[in-house]
């Protein structure tokens, strides 16, 4: 079967099978139709295939399991991850098929215990990534960008713009930082009017700058996105030119529009 | 029994978080000896349940079409040709010689994966247009500050030949301002989102520790 | 048209109608008789809700409309119960079938089942021994309310006309044109140059001074749905890379990673410079698969490399990157992402945790500017489709955006003149 596809024909045939589907995921923008859905499930079989197969074949290279298979008894501590891997399985399948399903009574037990087991490794999993986030986030975002917003790069007696814009910087973060964490209405309710005034002025100037920022983030996103149809139609106009087919329709075009 | 199970869930849980908590924080120690070989160990460990726990979800994806076209619902058809390709391609891997790459499954990830992503990615620039037509807006809440900085960003990021058109100098200017605008203003606003979001983190991680204990 | 009127809501339906045109109740069953609810009671074991609204079970019960029947259950229904199955609780016994909470709504559809209700009175009576809440046409405007559309007691202002409407065919037709018509008509070219951004030139001078066969850390953390742009990018930062004779180890948490990366390593040997034959690159790059996403990461913190570059789609797994990676090993990072992504990461880049940020189409082209290499036919070609997409792109949304205020202008015009 490799054999085949390594042949010419089969490239040409991966080119017009990749346009046609392109054209129909395309489709989409007339509305929502039989053949633009179909396209879409379809991308999503394969790529959910592809991602079975990419993850199956990792684990199977990942060092636990290499060394598993080489010398089974050289590093018995290797077992554990297997083990909690196979009663995570056997535990999510169960609860996966019974879904929807009245379980009987003995069912019922043994779904008990085997989710009880099954937690384990999944509280594991899910207790390690929220540590994981957690400790990162103080680590590689709160500390370094706290200690830059501190420094501001003010020195006193500079000339320049450079001071204007480091206290400027300085007064938009606090501002924008208590935007994002103050609920005015909330939180100033009680408060005295000395406290709610100035305060209200810093949410004010906080929820300007984050109204600036996501214009500025939307044309940036729209850069992006426009680099990707950019993308999306040199690929495929530089590709069907070299077909029989892309030739003869840009000679019709030339003719059409007189070049 | 319900709740005696759950509450019993809540306390490994909690449990578990503290031991990762530490164990995580030990990883990170420099000049702890046991501290690489633990992390390299343990984030192993999380890798392969990481990966199980991916391939489980793909199951729960492929049972619930299943039960989709066995019940006959809207749409079956659509279940059925999602699972033959998912099961064409899964087959194709697993079963060649070459695993990942194999001709024929580099032949559909180019003639598939590949178009098909890209294609539904390029479409998002439309609908990008829609949302600019609906948001950027003079009269809309914040429309007005929201479209000053998408003005000021879109017109310098254009490659227009400013020079042609005139408008040599002004686009020099311009430049410098869009420059020192996402530099400063832009920068300081997002990081107040950044420390915002980070902090909102540790004080729920806090509250849920200091809940439970 | 003589009309009569149902029994259960009080809607007119025309003489010799099967079933009511809003509750959908038989009509063909004999008047139950309303009045009979004043004097109706709860009988031992009977729940409130089996009751219906007429004070007794409906007719046809047990052969036209089973579902009428309180303790029906469906071909597949089964009594919702808890998550943890109440059975093997040791002797308890489960819940009873839920009770329906809509009773007496008749139709074709199975009545709604919620949720099993807590402790059902099943032997209550009506707090006024013997005498419901509400008469009989009390019992039928309830139930008349309970069927119509919530309205509020003020009057409601009709959808506020100033808010143009978004019809999105049209917007979509505009962009299409505005974006391929220069493409396909050719104008003349009116291209600049883009603006180059803080960071552009500090990640080029990073990965200038790398030694020979310095080890590389590559985070591979876009596919073939971003290629487009990423590619742009990824080329001449990787061909640099190529040139200072690194090696890379890379790394992608996408499945669709390595696939992409390896197609582009194919794509730049094949089109290598003549002049760069000479220069040894790494024989083999192989791209390894991570699962798992960010909680994978700190394994990479063990690889102690001059320099890492993260080619990324999204500012997330930069961030993920300088928290989970950074800290560990403390490379200094370099940032090749989309456009997009640029924004988020400004206050790293100003903090010193990026020593460089290349994004977008315009850091692409300023970093092969940088590269000082001669641009081939077909990077010419795609270099000419970004900028006049761009171009174009652009204005065609500020019109987008124009019309929308426009239009806004045009209907607060009307509605105060």
């Amino acid at each position: 079967m490799d054999n085949l596809v390594q042949m010419e024909w089969a490239n040409a045939a991966g080119l017009w099978v990749g346009f046609i589907f392109t054209l129909l995921i395309f489709s989409a923008l007339l509305g929502d139709h039989l053949l633009a859905r179909l396209a879409q499930y379809v991308l999503v079989g394969a790529v959910l295939g592809y991602a079975v197969v990419v993850t199956w074949q990792s684990i199977l290279a990942s060092d636990v399991v290499t060394s598993l298979r080489t010398a089974p008894q050289e590093k018995p501590w290797h077992w554990i991850p297997v083990l909690l891997a196979v009663v995570m399985t056997i535990a999510g399948l169960e609860r996966i098929f019974a879904q929807g399903r009245a379980p009987s009574r003995r069912s019922a037990t043994w779904g008990h215990v085997l989710r009880a087991l099954g937690a384990i490794p999944a509280l594991a999993l899910v207790s390690i990534g929220a540590a994981v986030t957690l400790v990162g986030a103080v680590q590689g975002t709160l500390t370094p960008q706290f200690l830059s917003a501190a420094r501001s790069d003010l020195t006193w007696g500079a000339e320049g713009p450079g001071p204007i814009t480091s206290i400027l910087v300085l007064v938009l973060t606090v501002t924008a930082l208590l935007f994002f964490v103050i609920d005015a209405d909330r939180h100033l309710e009680q408060q005295p009017i000395w406290i709610q005034r100035p305060v209200r002025v810093l949410l004010w100037f906080g929820q300007r700058a984050l109204w600036l920022a996501a214009g500025a983030l939307f044309a940036r996103l729209l850069a992006s996105r426009l680099s990707l149809l950019a993308a999306e139609l040199a690929h495929w106009s530089y590709t069907l030119q070299s077909t029989t087919l892309g030739q003869m329709l840009e000679r019709w075009w030339r003719i059409v529009i007189g070049a | 029994m319900q709740r005696r199970a759950s509450a019993r869930t809540n306390w490994l849980f909690v449990l578990l978080f503290l031991v990762a908590l530490i164990f995580v924080g030990v990883t990170r120690l420099d000049g702890v000896p046991m501290a690489t070989l633990l992390r390299e160990t343990g984030f192993e460990w999380v890798i392969i349940l990481a990966g199980v726990a991916l391939l489980l979800g793909v199951v729960n994806v492929i049972w619930f079409h299943i039960r989709r076209i066995l019940k006959g619902e809207r749409d079956w058809m659509l279940s059925l040709a999602l699972l033959a390709v998912l099961t064409a391609v899964v087959g194709t891997g697993l079963l060649s010689p070459a695993g990942m790459v194999s001709p024929l499954l580099e032949w559909i990830f180019d003639a598939l994966i590949a178009p098909g992503q890209a294609a539904l990615y390029a479409m998002l620039v439309f609908f990008m247009a829609a949302a600019a037509f609906q948001y950027l807006r003079v009269g809309r809440r914040g429309g007005t500050w929201m479209l000053l900085g998408f003005l000021l960003v879109l017109l310098v990021q254009t490659p227009f030949d400013a020079a042609a058109l005139g408008l040599g100098g002004t686009m020099g200017r311009l430049a410098d301002a869009a420059r020192w605008f996402l530099d400063a203003p832009v920068m300081a606003a997002l990081r107040g989102v950044l420390l915002g979001s980070a902090l909102a983190l540790l004080v729920t991680g806090c509250r849920f520790l200091l809940g439970k204990i | 048209m003589t009309t009569t009127l149902c029994p259960h809501c009080g809607a007119p339906n025309r003489i010799g109608a099967t079933f009511c045109n809003r509750c959908g109740a038989d009509l063909r069953a004999p008047d139950t008789d309303a009045d009979r609810l004043q004097d109706a009671t709860v009988s031992p074991g009977e729940t409130p809700s089996s009751i219906s609204a007429s004070g007794a079970r409906p007719q046809g019960v047990e052969g036209e409309q089973p579902w009428l029947d309180p303790d029906f259950l469906g071909a597949d229904d089964v009594p919702f119960e808890p998550e943890e199955e109440a059975d093997t609780l040791g002797g308890i016994t489960p819940p009873t079938p839920a009770p329906r909470l809509v009773s007496g709504v008749q139709g074709l559809l199975e009545p709604l089942r919620i949720a099993a209700l807590p402790e059902e009175r099943t032997s209550s009576v009506p707090p006024t021994s013997g005498e419901s809440l509400f008469n009989a046409p009390q019992m039928r405007q309830v139930r008349q309310w309970m069927m119509e559309d919530a309205f509020v007691g003020i009057e409601v202002q009709p959808a506020t006309s100033s808010t143009p409407k978004l019809w999105l065919p049209w917007i979509f037709l505009l962009m299409g044109m505005g974006i391929l018509l220069p493409l396909l008509w050719s104008p003349p070219p009116l291209l600049g140059e883009p603006i180059r951004w803080e960071g552009v030139e500090s990640a080029f001078q990073a990965i200038d001074a790398l030694p020979p066969g310095a080890l590389v850390q590559v985070l591979w953390a876009y596919d073939p749905a971003t290629a487009g742009e990423m590619e742009l990018l990824a080329a001449p930062v990787l061909r640099h890379l190529q040139k200072r004779q690194a090696t890379l180890d890379v790394v992608s948490l996408l499945p669709n990673g390595p696939a992409t990366a390896r197609r582009l390593f194919a794509s730049l040997a094949e089109a290598r410079a003549p002049e760069l034959l000479e220069i040894p690159v790494q024989s083999t790059i192989d791209v390894r698969f991570l699962p798992g996403g960010a909680v994978a990461l700190p394994s990479l913190g063990s690889v102690r490399s001059r320099l890492a570059v993260v080619l990324a789609a999204q500012a997330e797994d930069v961030q993920h990157w300088l928290e989970q990676v950074a800290p560990l090993n403390r490379a200094a990072v370099v940032a090749v992402t989309a456009a997009g992504a640029d924004p988020p990461l400004r206050p790293y880049l100003q903090s010193g945790q990026l020593v460089g940020l290349v994004s977008g189409f315009d850091g692409a082209y300023h970093y092969a500017q940088f590269l000082d290499e001669p641009l081939t036919p077909a990077e010419l070609n795609r270099t000419r489709f970004q900028f006049t997409v761009q171009q174009y792109g652009a204005l065609t949304v500020v019109l987008i955006i124009a019309l929308g205020n426009f239009a806004l202008l045009l209907r607060g015009k009307q509605e105060h003149g």
